[in-house]
């Protein structure tokens, strides 16, 4: 895709992550730039989770999801979570922890689901940037620690 | 206290102040709506969908904070069923994709 192509479809689709929906949510925005979104998960009782969404291409790719302790720094283990969403890994392609879930690019080219196609759900709007930001959300607040 | 006040308090307790939370936008945009505690969240739930032009809520769970954290809540429940009252945020989207 054209990159002010991208650009254009990231920017619609971010326009409403906003600093009232990180408040209600408990979640940080670092940054929401193309290509970059940057976002804490943070609650009670719960270590900080940070997510570095690289959105190059969008949105004929997914984001590359990188997991990141709260000071940026790439996590090395993962706390307790249910979901299986957060994968302790190594992915092959990265050898770090990784989103195991349809809408991060690090499921879409693990060889265990390189034939479930992103192309499928591109346009579904689960599967926008909110709305993997939701999910990954959901699936964080099922864990502890 | 007066008819009128009187009247007013038991208006306020049999109804709830409402704001939904997507990652398309909010419902309403500023504020809150007042809608009676009798009625489904569902009804509240289908204006923010039309009103932020979602296409598609398959999947999609609504969830208020509590003390302990957040709660899912029924859509399909009334507010006072749900447990709900006063100001009521409740932030709604896309429970997570299975992962593994």
């Amino acid at each position: 895709m054209h990159p002010a192509a991208s650009k254009a479809l990231f920017e619609e689709d971010a326009q409403h992550l906003s600093a009232a929906l990180a408040a209600r949510r408990g979640w940080t925005l670092h940054a929401v730039a193309y290509p970059l979104i940057d976002c804490s998960f943070s609650a009670p009782g719960r270590t900080t989770l940070r997510l570095k969404l690289a959105c190059d291409d969008w949105n004929d790719l997914p984001p590359s999801i990188g997991l990141l302790a709260a000071d940026g720094a790439p996590l090395t283990a993962l706390p307790h979570n249910p979901t299986g969403v957060f994968n302790g890994g190594p992915h092959p392609l990265t050898n770090r922890p990784f989103v195991c879930m349809r809408g991060a690019r690090e499921y879409h080219t693990h060889p265990s689901h390189v034939v479930d196609s992103w192309e499928s759900l591109k346009n579904l709007t689960n599967y926008s940037l909110g709305g993997i930001l939701t999910q990954l959300w959901h699936a964080w607040q099922k864990g502890s620690g | 206290m007066t008819d009128h006040s009187q009247e007013e308090a038991k208006r306020r307790e049999l109804s709830v102040e409402v704001s939904v939370s997507t990652t398309a936008g909010f419902f309403p945009t500023e504020g809150f709506n007042h809608v009676p505690a009798s009625q489904a969240v569902q009804v509240d739930l289908e204006k923010a969908k039309h009103a932020l032009h979602i296409k598609d809520t398959t999947n999609w769970i609504a969830t208020v904070a509590g003390p302990s954290g957040k709660r899912v809540i029924d859509p399909s429940k009334t507010y006072a069923e749900n447990g709900l009252s006063g100001k009521v945020e409740i932030d709604w989207g896309p429970s997570e994709g299975g992962g593994g």
